[in-house]
């Protein structure tokens, strides 16, 4: 008897189980997850600390202790000394606290992929828990889907946090009229973030599709960060001496996007080097790693029995 | 019917878990038996559409279960291994699990806690899962796959580790499964349990399905094995010579208040004891079939 024959026992769940399945799987897993310390810490420290400067920025400001000057350079002694004379062009004031974040974001974010990514397909596979989910009536999709929704809550709340945070505050202290003014750079603020939650969260899932233990995932997608950041400074910097090679890294590639889409001058993107690589590649080496981190992780998936 | 397998096989690389099997499941319990490493697991593995036919086909309510999941919102599958995020407390993982069918959020929390009850672990499931013995486990591992009230329940060796009171917990729930009109498939090495639950069985043996039916329809067949009858009676020399008069009767030993026979036709003995007791005043106190039992047609089976 199929089981979408008439005669069949009614259906009283959701219309569409699979639906609601991956939000079920993300909320379990954001709460399981949250229950690690050093998650938990890393999560909360973003956006409060982003309020926290932000809110002294914008304070000192007010205030006039503080000057930023047009180029949006961090504040100096002689800023400083000169906040009193001196107001601050407003467009480049978020693009400033910003500017202050996102390198040590995205290094951090890096962290955060790897403690909240590593387990969620390694210790499924470790535990044979894959073996419950499949026995539910969710697909294959919606499996993977939660999980990468567990992970971009995790990414998401530590970089897009922080920019909207600083926007936020923005708005509240600068005045009538911030809002719409400093929309664009808000925006730009979140570009960012959006890429590099694609890019690592691909590439941690993808990593923890492929082994059994959650330190092994760890390790693994450290391993491939490092290996490729060290491998494109090497190829850039010594045997080609073109810097088109630092693209083979996506923490580098993330950088040169950030710093084309914020408006950062050049010369404040923490490694001058990474300023000099070209943005098409940059944006071609983030799409390739994503990419293939997917196909990786949608390979694996079809290809492992689930308990076999 | 609730499931079909069509010639299926199943290798995994260069070993056999599953040749040519080709059953019908029909709704009741039936009981999957056989050693360790008969083949149980993949089968059921299979038909929980885990793993795919290397050869064959598998439909489970007649969709195959690879392809669709949806034929899933009416199974519930406890697996033989523990399949838990031990971080998590027993309640949490039943309802976690419940709402991956469907449910919201509230409904699975009240599904779960009655699923919890029946299994009786109440007083535990706030308890982290981490701290459950291997009885608790395996009745928490019951729970989750009761709890959404399916109409096909799949058990992977449900009753190990447990201890004889939860033992009989749980063949009881099977029991209420089945009067509510589930179709329940229960997978064991250790035949006196399965025994207790169903008559229908299938036997499985190296990777192969030897026989699958009513327990007596398969002793039935089995020719090349005589039946085995002992009778307790007060005249078993008499008796003896009365029975070996009957057609089918191969051989009958004595013993002091008691005989043994071997006979093709057992139910000759069965039709004719009655008269034999009336006309001689023979006084039988017991009779015993002693190979219709599951473990001697495994034994002929494999021989």
């Amino acid at each position: 008897m199929p089981v979408d024959d008439a005669s069949y026992r009614a259906w009283d769940g959701q219309a569409r189980p699979s639906a609601m399945a991956s939000v079920a799987i993300a909320s379990t897993m954001v709460r399981r997850l949250l229950r690690q310390r050093l998650l938990k810490a890393l999560v909360i420290f973003a956006p409060v600390i982003a309020c926290v400067v932000a809110s002294l920025v914008f304070g000192l400001i007010a205030e006039g202790k503080v000057r930023i000057d047009g180029a949006g350079r961090p504040p100096s002694a002689p800023d400083i000394a000169s906040a009193v004379r001196t107001m601050f062009g407003d467009s480049n004031l978020l693009a400033y606290l910003n500017r202050m974040f996102f390198p040590s974001l995205l290094s951090l974010a890096v962290i955060v992929a790897a403690f909240a990514g590593a387990p969620l397909i390694a210790e499924d596979r470790r535990s044979r828990s894959l073996a419950l989910y499949f026995s539910r009536p969710i697909r294959h999709f919606d499996y993977v889907a939660g999980k990468f929704l567990t992970l971009f809550f995790f990414l998401g709340l530590f970089l897009l946090a922080p920019p909207i945070c600083m926007y936020l505050t923005d708005c509240a202290l600068s005045g009538e009229g911030t809002a719409a003014a400093h929309l664009g750079t808000f925006g730009r603020s979140l570009i960012p973030g959006a890429v590099a939650c694609c890019l690592y969260g691909a590439l941690a899932i993808g990593v923890s599709s492929l082994v059994e233990r959650t330190n092994h995932a760890v390790l693994v997608f450290f391993g491939i960060i490092m290996l490729a950041f060290f491998a494109g400074n090497m190829l850039a910097r010594g045997v080609f001496r073109d810097p088109s090679w630092l693209a083979v890294s996506p923490f580098s590639a993330i950088q040169r996007i950030t710093s084309d889409v914020l408006p950062i001058p050049r010369q404040f993107v923490q490694d001058n080097y990474v300023a000099s690589l070209d943005l098409s590649a940059a944006w071609w080496s983030v799409s390739l790693w994503t990419g293939g981190s997917l196909a990786m992780l949608i390979w694996r998936i079809r290809k492992v029995e689930v308990v076999a | 019917m609730i499931a079909t397998f069509d010639r299926v096989a199943k290798w995994y690389g260069s070993v056999i878990g599953l040749v040519d099997a080709t059953i019908t499941i029909e709704p009741g319990v039936t009981g999957l038996l056989g050693p360790n490493g008969a083949g149980k697991s993949t089968f059921l593995k299979l038909l929980g559409g885990q793993i795919a036919p290397s050869q064959g086909s598998v439909e489970l309510f007649g969709h195959d279960p690879c392809r669709r999941p949806h034929v899933f919102r009416d199974v519930g599958y406890l697996p033989e291994q523990d399949a838990f995020y031990e971080d998590m407390t027993g309640r949490e993982f039943v309802i976690y699990l419940t709402r991956l069918h469907g449910f919201s959020a509230s409904r699975a929390r009240k599904l779960a806690e009655a699923a919890i009850e029946r299994v009786d672990l109440v007083e535990d499931s706030k308890r982290r899962i981490r701290t459950y013995s291997k009885g608790m486990r395996q009745r928490i591992k019951l729970a989750q796959a009761i709890a959404h009230e399916p109409k096909l329940l799949i058990l992977d060796e449900p009753l190990t580790g447990m201890d004889p009171v939860a033992r009989r917990r749980i063949m009881n729930l099977v029991a209420e499964q089945r009067d509510a009109g589930a179709t329940v498939i229960v997978s064991s090495h250790i035949l006196h349990e399965v025994e207790e639950m169903t008559n229908r069985v299938i036997l499985m043996y190296q990777g192969r399905v030897r026989a699958w039916g009513m327990r007596d329809e398969i002793r039935g067949f089995l020719d090349r094995y005589p039946h085995k009858v002992r009778l307790e009676c007060d005249n078993p020399r008499e008796l003896a010579l009365r029975i070996l008069e009957l057609p089918g009767v191969l051989s009958v030993n004595i013993e002091e208040k008691a005989l043994r026979l071997t006979t093709r036709k057992p139910d000759d003995i069965y039709d004719a004891l009655p008269g034999l007791v009336l006309d001689h005043g023979y006084t039988v106190d017991a009779i015993e079939a002693e190979d219709v039992g599951l473990d001697a047609i495994f034994r002929y089976l494999v021989a």
